[in-house]
């Protein structure tokens, strides 16, 4: 359904004393996504997964690659007609609503974006309709958002991107601001959402736990690379990349006695090191590094039948 | 080892309310807690929930519009909470520190790191040379894992990642090596491998310094990790205290239980949904009637509904509030 | 613990169910709670009310002598007495507000309808447009007001008109870098990424988002423009740019009365007075205005 062949975007950055760099934010990303499934995408902050989410849907302008949706090159054409299918839901739910409007507008935007020519009380329906979809009741629509807590904001953000009825729908870590008991909530009404109407979402994390109960299939991004692709269980149990094992080390763990058995070394602070200039970008870091991984950067290649990672070692 | 002798902080009773333009907000409702020396004590619940506000007003850092009803804070003995500006501008720091969750804004941006150190260090110890400050936050930089410190106390807090800032913020907490650090969810606005090595970090430090430490947190997973004791608190109440292990394999709370559920498991089975709480969190301004938790408790029962339960002793140092029990 | 509804979470919160209303009546409620931004609102509305009704409140004329009757006292023919040619004072007040308020208000609109605009092609479109329109900006707001009205006035001409003008040029820069950086403070912001992903049209999002959230510093920032512009106007009259006497302008009677200030205070006192009342009534109703239009106050 959704295709991205080596899409790329760079950010210029002017630095106070060495003059202006490039950052790769997104450099070379290829995958598929199929109709009805969940990709999630995890990474920690910085690595990109946000930017290739607003670059797929063309919310900033990719530099490079392209974007194939439903069969047709999506990445220089007028996205008017597509804004109806491709949906997105933000990270925080309180900056994504305008907070000088009422719920019932916010949401009533999207559904007169999608079909103009409704009458008032059919709007008012539609909106009705759309609240209860995200489990709030018709009479939210004229409170503000800032009377709603995070949970009921982030159900509000959805209800919005539902409004034109999309196919495909990128969820920009839409739990990662809210509270544990609202993280659960909140993908529990996204999994019912997408059995319902049969979305394709692209779900971005930096937690893998919580990727893992949404997605089907799972991307490990690290520094605008891909590094390691395959089945949620297939990434989860049998991590190929040695990034994904620290990913997979760094979650909390579920109860004292787990947490006693892992015994993590205190390391340094490594999210500033910069992306190197060749070889694979995990070597610093990696302690199987060999020579070849200074020199060569690695492609994807096949662990297993659809389990991709880019990594010398194997 | 005599462990009712050995307490450094204890709270008692402590009511904490905030006049707002829907009426008072009852934040806190008489809780107490206890840390004893060289004790990780995990304060957990869900936001709004006055885990915060339960140990913000300890450190008198509540705004004009909160009120403290009743309650003491002793601190060795002496009751922090009737002591004077002077006062507690020195307690601050040099007995208690704290760090927070979103540190860049806790950091004066118009200033270096080193600048901002330096005089951490000589405002509590004003005998101490600019030479002698300097090379004292170069070693703490250097403790909480930034290397190259001369470089980086040369350096301006937006030149930081969030999670070194939060380094940086750890290092000025313990520059003046206090006898309890108070964390407020300080990985929360952090990525999770960030959080690992922060908590790691915090682990570290404790065992090797023997300061207590007195971490707020939503995620219980992070106590598991760290902490000795957990206090679980809801709705301004403190709902169940007692030993980490106690407390996550004999839960005897519903609300306790309902949000062990809630840490995300990597090693579930596939597709399994994530078990969530009923309903919101509680709002302050309308506190149910009877238990605090009963509109969102699976076991709710009449008695429930009517009458606040009392707490009741399950072990040593584990209690729970609750008409099960 | 599968099935679970928004309504009995509602009702578990206790949260009580809105009324629908407009946004704009949230504001008008909020705005009429509040004491002092009415009272300066009605003051400044009465006292514009007067000097439109000038002609029914007084059978005087602003430019009729009454050279018998210099320095009258209040009397019930002349309500406030009369000045050193034996003009009507009240007369001479209520017309000279007129000319006063007119050059006030006018200038202050036009500047902050061209500043507006201004403001929203330079903040949301930005590139090349901006850079023009920025340092152009820089430029008019580097000139003294009173050297930029008086420049203008030599330039083209002695007169009400181009006096209005000029003052509306040198206000321009203030409402137009207002707008745009509240602009590009709002752009940046997720709710219009939202709105762009949705597919809204560029227009609809300048109206909807854009225009209503820059509103709010823009009223308060027309309240405190009329009150400069209101002391701008005087200030020139006080030293005679722009209006010609006989027309009344409450500087220029300022100025005027200001040889009798020993002798025959009144005229001085009232003519600053009506300044003081405007601008203080004005500022009073911007504050209130700002706290209305935050929808988070009460």
């Amino acid at each position: 359904m959704l295709k991205t062949e080596k899409l790329k975007k760079y950010y210029e950055i002017r630095n106070k004393n060495r003059g202006k760099s490039i950052l790769r934010a997104v450099d070379g990303v290829s995958l598929d996504i199929a109709r009805r499934e969940t990709f999630g995408l995890v990474g920690e902050s910085g690595c990109g997964k946000t930017t290739l989410g607003r670059a797929i849907l063309r919310l900033t302008e990719p530099d490079g690659g392209s974007i194939i949706y439903d069969g047709r090159d999506i990445t220089h054409i007028n996205m008017f007609p597509y804004r109806s299918r491709m949906q997105i839901i933000f990270q925080n739910p309180s900056d994504c609503l305008d907070p000088r409007c009422r719920v019932g507008d916010i949401i009533a935007e999207g559904v007169a974006a999608k079909s103009s020519k409704l009458s008032k009380p059919e709007l008012r329906d539609t909106v009705s309709g759309l609240l209860e979809s995200v489990r709030l009741t018709p009479d939210y629509a004229y409170r503000y958002p800032h009377e709603l807590s995070g949970g009921q904001q982030q159900r509000v953000g959805i209800a919005r991107a539902l409004a034109v009825e999309p196919e495909f729908i990128v969820c920009d870590e839409p739990v990662s601001a809210l509270d544990v008991s609202y993280q659960a909530q909140i993908i529990e009404l996204l999994k019912e959402l997408q059995e319902r109407l049969g979305l394709t979402y692209l779900f971005i994390s930096h937690d893998l736990s919580v990727v893992r109960y949404m997605s089907d299939r799972i991307g490990v991004m690290y520094l605008g690379k891909l590094v390691e692709l395959g089945s949620g269980e297939d990434v989860v149990r049998e991590p190929a990349h040695q990034y994904t094992k620290a990913l997979l080390d760094a979650i909390p763990a579920p109860d004292p006695i787990t947490a006693r058995a892992k015994n993590r070394t205190h390391t340094e602070e490594y999210t500033e090191l910069g992306i190197p200039d060749r070889g694979c970008r995990y070597c610093r870091l990696c302690e199987y590094a060999v020579p070849e991984c200074r020199d060569e950067e690695p492609e994807l290649r096949e662990v297993s039948p659809g389990h991709l990672c880019a990594c010398h070692l194997l | 080892m005599d462990i009712s002798s050995d307490i450094l902080l204890e709270v008692r009773d402590l009511d904490v309310s905030f006049q707002s333009r829907q009426g008072e907000v009852r934040a806190v409702n008489g809780i107490s807690y206890f840390v004893r020396r060289g004790e990780v004590l995990g304060l957990v619940g869900e936001s709004g929930g006055g885990k915060s506000v339960g140990v913000h007003a300890v450190m008198s850092l509540l705004g004009t519009s909160a009120r403290i009803n009743a309650g003491s804070a002793l601190f060795e003995g002496r009751d922090i909470l009737r002591l004077t500006r002077r006062e507690l501008a020195s307690f601050r720091g040099r007995e208690v520190s704290m760090i927070f969750q979103n540190p860049s804004s806790y950091l004066d941006p118009v200033f270096t790191i080193g600048r901002q150190m330096v005089e951490t260090v000589r405002a509590h110890d004003k005998g101490i040379s600019k030479e002698s400050a300097r090379a004292l936050s170069e070693d703490m930089l250097r403790s909480v894992g930034i290397r190259d410190p001369e470089r980086r106390m040369r350096q301006y807090p937006f030149e930081f990642s969030g999670g070194m800032s939060q380094r940086v913020m750890i290092a000025i907490a313990l520059l003046c090596k206090p006898k309890l650090l108070i964390a407020d969810e300080p990985t929360t606005a952090l990525d999770v491998t960030t959080q690992a090595q922060i908590i790691q970090l915090l682990k570290e430090l404790q065992e090797q310094s023997g300061m207590a430490m007195l971490y707020i947190t939503h995620n219980f997973g992070i106590v598991a990790e760290l902490c000795d004791r957990v206090s679980v608190i809801c709705g301004g109440y403190i709902v169940e205290q007692g030993l980490t292990d106690d407390i996550f394999y004999h839960a005897a709370h519903p609300y306790t239980q309902a949000l062990l559920k809630l840490i995300p498991r990597i090693d579930s089975p596939k597709n399994e949904t994530p078990p969530s709480i009923e309903g919101p969190p509680v709002e302050s301004v309308t506190l149910p009637k009877g238990c605090i938790f009963h509109p969102r408790c699976p076991c709710c029962m009449d008695v429930c509904r009517q009458n606040a339960p009392p707490q009741t002793a399950l072990e040593q140092d584990h209690s729970a509030s609750c008409w099960l029990l | 613990m599968k099935t679970r509804t928004a309504d009995n979470a509602n009702s578990a919160a206790g949260l009580r169910p809105a009324a629908p209303s407009s946004i704009w009546g949230d504001f008008l409620r909020k705005l009429c709670k509040n004491k002092t931004a009415v009272a300066g609102f009605i003051v400044f509305v009465s006292v514009c009310a007067a000097c439109a009704l000038a002609p029914y409140l007084t059978k005087w004329d602003y430019h009729t002598l009454d050279t018998e009757n210099v320095f009258a006292p209040p009397s019930r023919e002349h309500l406030l007495g009369t000045e050193y040619l034996g003009r009507d004072i009240l007369a001479r007040l209520l017309y000279g507000g007129r000319v006063t308020l007119r050059i006030t208000l006018v200038s202050t609109s036009l500047a902050a309808v061209i500043g507006c605009l201004i403001g929203l092609a330079a903040g949301y479109f930005r590139g090349r447009a901006d850079f023009f329109i920025s340092h152009l900006l820089d430029i008019l707001a580097s000139i003294p007001v009173f050297l930029l009205i008086i420049v203008t006035e030599t330039a083209f001409g002695w007169g009400r008109g181009n006096f209005m003008y000029a003052m509306a040029v040198a206000a321009v820069p203030q409402f137009a870098r207002l707008v745009r950086a509240s602009v590009m403070n709002i752009i940046s912001c997720t709710y219009i990424e939202a709105a762009r992903a949705l597919g809204v049209r560029h227009s609809k999002i300048i109206l909807r988002h854009i225009l209503h959230n820059i509103a709010p510093p823009l009223i308060i920032r027309f309240t405190s423009g009329v009150a400069e512009a209101l002391i701008i106007c005087t200030i020139m009259g006080y030293l005679g740019v722009g209006i010609n006497p006989p027309t009344p302008e409450w500087g220029a009677l300022a100025f005027v009365s200001k040889s009798y200030m020993r002798s025959h205070p009144l005229l001085i006192i009232l003519s600053s007075a009506v300044i003081a009342v405007c601008v203080i009534s004005v500022n009073l109703f911007g504050d209130g205005l700002r706290d209305a239009l935050d929808p988070r106050g009460t």
